[in-house]
């Protein structure tokens, strides 16, 4: 078949897709006070900037917190759920689980704007709190759907092998079940990691000067101030994902030798 | 209690909502007994033996292993060790970690386990393996690593669950000699269930053929195949013809091929309406008329050479396919040539049909 | 039904459920219910106080301006999923049919635009495409042109970067349904006498339907909630949904109207996704 010239397609779609990325990065670099192309030349003095920057720095922190924070409990919670909606049965795949998705489909604006108006009506500040329980929420899905498939891929037997040798089920989830799909879930979380640390939406209605996140603090430079300093940041924002997610991959690996 | 059996089940049930799968199923083994469930799928065997191991509660009846009931406690407290069907190792555990699971779990210290998973993978032949993972064995190697994962707790029961499906056949006969022959040596009580009936019949001191969740007979091989109790256990084990019919006033079997003669214990169930078996080894091909008390005529469909022993299949005036066992030597007949076939009286066994009792 | 021993029981199914249930139940069921009572002038808080009414959904309906963005967010939609599902097809199936260890790298490719968040996305176009960006740049180099051109703000640019950001939503289930064909399929129309394009038309593309169909599902609802890049991209005057929600919170103060029209873009994601369940469930032939 013609898959040479599907090669050939794609391959051009592929630097295509990355082209913009490298421009951003070049862009980073510009020493000059807006952004143009040709750049002015090349220096570090954006990437110095930033660092004395306190509101970038402040808001980098608490991406980072909030990230961390609402991947994990996500996979804390979404975990369990999990493993009771693998066992199937026509309550959990028509009602259950569908209702844990059901965040997927409502458009993350209009989520973070019923957050906005939810944390008002029950009286409470917005902090950071409020915007790890948003984060939280969309992480669920992500989380939810990699276990579950790893999950339903699994042999029943293994469990039962394990129950037979000895294992009770606590012991029997440790040593087997959740192995078996660490791969999967770490993949997951690493995904949920990176929906949070790169969203806008969500975020926008809900974060202050005081919680403010990473992407908004970028959305704010992108509306306000155009200037190479914008594609810095999102540089080091991009080299922190990349670090995570081969961090995330090398836990995530499955023991062959 | 009755502690000579290492195994009892007393009339265990099996219901999934209004559906039966198990009915009253009975049976006990000694010590060192080799019991096979054997049976077409949906037949409850694996669920008997799920419910051996735990893994499924009964829905009535007891289990007992060493005359203790065990039908409440948990799978990891009935110290049972169980192959299971494509093996369930664990793929992310080592030969010598799968194997050394069950001791891990009862708290051994770790010097201990290793001398015992080495013993363990010395009598399965697999204690060169010990640092591979499993998705580096092959199947037989698999197999043995499941059979020493189940095996080095010294359970007072094993349980194998299908386990050659997955091998091909020179393999499958030499693991199941070989493993049989390990069973024997340890003197380890096991169940084994399969639905292929060479494996239930050449391994086994027992061998329980269940239909529709009832034991049908449980006897040995050899009387299981030479006096099946039941129509079905007479189908499923074995080749053989039915012939549909009933027995006469006189004492005959009609059948639309014609009246046969019965042995006179069989002739005096008169009015008997059922079946009429004969198994290959009991019908021969004929020269002369009248040679034998019940003789057709047929015609010849195939003859298939298997080696050892070849069939002849002639097809009988109304369609009845009859199964003969010929000399493994003796010439091909053409197909669609006559054969006159026949029979003793004593070689027939009659299984009255459920309908008419 | 007697449950076997190995299976969990009701208790421990409801506590192993319990902890993602409260959380979605707090964090996104209860906010959902504020944003429906806000649509309707129930003020949370002040219940009430506050009478329900339709005014907002009246005054939806009724202004042109709004049902302009509405069908504008709806026609943005469509031809970005179009247009995605156009490119997308052949690297799926590419993906799906090659053996190449290449296809690692172009799958990584086609990922990036997931991993790298829509703030770099979007800034990336605006380089490229702002008037003192490197298409301009390029164009004014080599002499085609004296003056540097208006690319950015406006469909074009905002239906370019768009198709970039969901082209993986695309790619993925086509891949996934091309996997499940039988590639003998191809084969045995071939050898029945169908030339390449009929052997697509007639085999490939039918039993590829429901990956393009659900590929086409979540490209819609990302382009009608996609806020950042076309406010940036678009421009002035480029208003969809998402950014005529963000105007009334930042611009008009009018939250109840804002609600109503986060209320009536839930509506239409919904809508979408029946009318895409109804067809699957017809077309589908696994």
């Amino acid at each position: 078949m013609s898959l040479r010239y599907l090669s050939i397609y794609s391959a051009i779609l592929g630097i295509v897709f990355v082209f913009p990325l490298l421009i951003v990065v070049a862009v980073s670099l510009d020493p000059g006070d807006y952004i143009r192309f040709p750049v002015s030349g090349y220096s570090p003095r954006w990437y110095i900037e930033m660092w004395s920057n306190q509101t970038i720095l402040l808001a980098l922190k608490n991406s980072l917190i909030v990230g961390v924070t609402s991947s994990l409990i996500g996979a804390l919670v979404a975990v369990p759920a999990a493993l009771v909606i693998a066992r199937g049965g026509r309550f959990m795949e028509s009602v259950v689980y569908p209702f844990f998705l059901s965040s997927f489909t409502i458009p993350w604006l209009v989520y973070g704007l019923a957050l906005l108006f939810f944390w008002g009506a029950a009286g409470l500040d917005l902090s950071l709190t409020t915007l790890i329980v948003g984060h939280t929420v969309i992480a669920i899905p992500y989380i939810l759907r990699v276990t579950l498939a790893v999950l339903r891929g699994m042999p029943p037997n293994l469990v039962r092998a394990a129950r037979i040798c000895g294992a009770s089920p606590w012991q029997a989830f440790f040593s087997v079940t959740l192995p078996y799909i660490r791969s999967g879930l770490v993949a997951g979380i690493s995904f949920a990691f990176v929906v949070s640390f790169t969203n806008i939406p969500v975020s926008l209605f809900i974060t202050t000067a005081d919680n403010i996140t990473l992407p908004i603090a970028i959305f704010n430079y992108m509306v306000n101030n155009f200037e190479p300093m914008v594609a810095a940041i999102s540089v080091v924002q991009v080299a922190m994902i990349g670090i995570i997610l081969l961090a995330a991959r090398k836990v995530g690996r499955v023991e062959r030798s | 209690m009755s502690e000579r059996f290492d195994l009892e089940l007393r009339t265990v049930e099996k219901q999934f909502g209004d559906q039966t799968v198990v009915r009253g199923v009975s049976f006990a083994l000694e010590k060192g007994e080799f019991l096979s469930l054997l049976g077409p799928s949906g037949c409850g065997k694996t669920t008997t033996l799920s419910m051996i191991a735990g893994f499924e509660a009964p829905s009535g009846g007891e289990i007992l292993i060493r005359g203790r009931r065990i039908d409440a406690l948990p799978p990891e407290k009935r110290d049972i060790g169980m192959v299971f069907q494509n093996y369930a190792l664990f793929p992310h555990l080592t030969v010598a970690d799968n194997i050394g699971f069950g001791l891990r779990m009862r708290g051994v210290r770790k010097a201990e386990a290793r001398t015992e998973v080495e013993s363990s993978a010395r009598l399965v032949k697999v204690n060169h393996l010990l640092d591979r993972y499993p998705r580096q064995l092959s199947g037989g190697q698999q197999q043995r690593v499941a059979l020493a994962r189940a095996l080095v707790t010294k359970p007072a029961l094993v349980l194998l669950d299908e386990p050659f499906g997955a091998l091909d056949r020179l393999l499958r006969e030499e693991l199941q000699i070989e493993i049989r022959s390990l069973l024997r040596r340890l003197n380890i009580t096991t169940v084994f269930v399969t639905h292929d009936q060479d494996e239930a019949l050449s391994m086994s001191d027992r061998v329980a053929v269940m239909f529709d969740g009832r034991i049908e007979q449980i006897s040995t091989p050899q009387q299981l195949y030479l006096s099946p109790a039941t129509r079905n256990v007479a189908g499923f084990i074995g080749k053989g013809t039915f012939l549909r019919g009933n027995i006469t006033a006189n004492g005959v079997f009609e059948t639309r091929l014609g009246a046969f003669k019965l042995a006179s214990a069989a002739a005096a169930r008169k009015a008997v309406v059922g079946d009429y078996f004969l198994r290959p080894e009991s019908v021969f091909v004929t020269a002369r008329v009248g040679q034998y008390p019940n003789e057709i005529n047929a015609e010849v469909a195939a003859m298939t050479f298997l080696g050892d022993r070849q069939t002849l299949i002639a097809d009988a005036p109304d369609g009845t396919r009859f199964f003969v066992q010929v000399r493994h030597d003796s010439p091909a007949l053409a197909i669609g040539s006559k054969v006159r076939l026949g029979w003793g009286s004593e070689s027939a066994t009659v299984y009255q049909s459920a309908s008419s009792a | 039904m007697t449950r076997s021993s190995t299976d969990l029981g009701q208790l421990a199914r409801i506590v192993l459920l319990l902890p993602a249930t409260i959380i979605v139940v707090v964090g996104y069921v209860l906010p959902s219910l504020v944003l429906l009572a806000l649509s309707f002038g129930i003020i949370p808080g002040k219940w009430l106080l506050s009478e329900a009414t339709t005014s907002h959904y009246m005054r939806l309906l009724g202004d042109i301006y709004y049902l302009r963005v509405v069908g504008y967010t709806l026609f943005l939609g469509i031809v970005v999923s179009v247009l995605t599902a156009i490119l997308a097809f052949p690297v799926g199936y590419y993906l799906a049919r090659s053996r190449s260890r290449l296809t690692s790298l172009y799958a990584v490719l086609t990922f990036t635009p997931l991993a790298v968040g829509m703030n770099m996305v979007t800034l990336g176009w605006m380089i490229i495409l702002g008037k003192t960006g490197f298409i301009n740049a390029l164009l004014l180099q080599t002499g085609a042109i004296n003056d540097p051109l208006q690319l950015l703000y406006g469909w074009g640019a905002v239906i370019v970067a768009m198709v970039h950001v969901v082209f993986t939503f695309m790619v993925l289930p086509i891949e996934a349904v091309v996997r499940q064909i039988d590639p003998s399929l191809e084969k045995a129309a071939r050898i029945l006498g169908a030339g390449p394009i009929r052997t697509f038309v007639e085999v490939v593309l039918p039993l590829s339907l429901p990956g393009i169909a659900a590929g086409f599902l979540i490209v819609f609802l990302q382009v009608c909630g996609a806020f950042v890049l076309p406010l940036l991209l678009g421009g002035q005057g480029f208003t969809l949904m998402p950014i005529a929600i963000w105007e009334q919170i930042t611009v008009s103060f009018d939250k109840s109207f804002a609600a109503t029209l986060s209320v009536a873009l839930i509506l239409i994601s919904i809508v979408v996704m029946l009318l895409q369940m109804r067809i699957m469930r017809e077309k589908s032939l696994v």
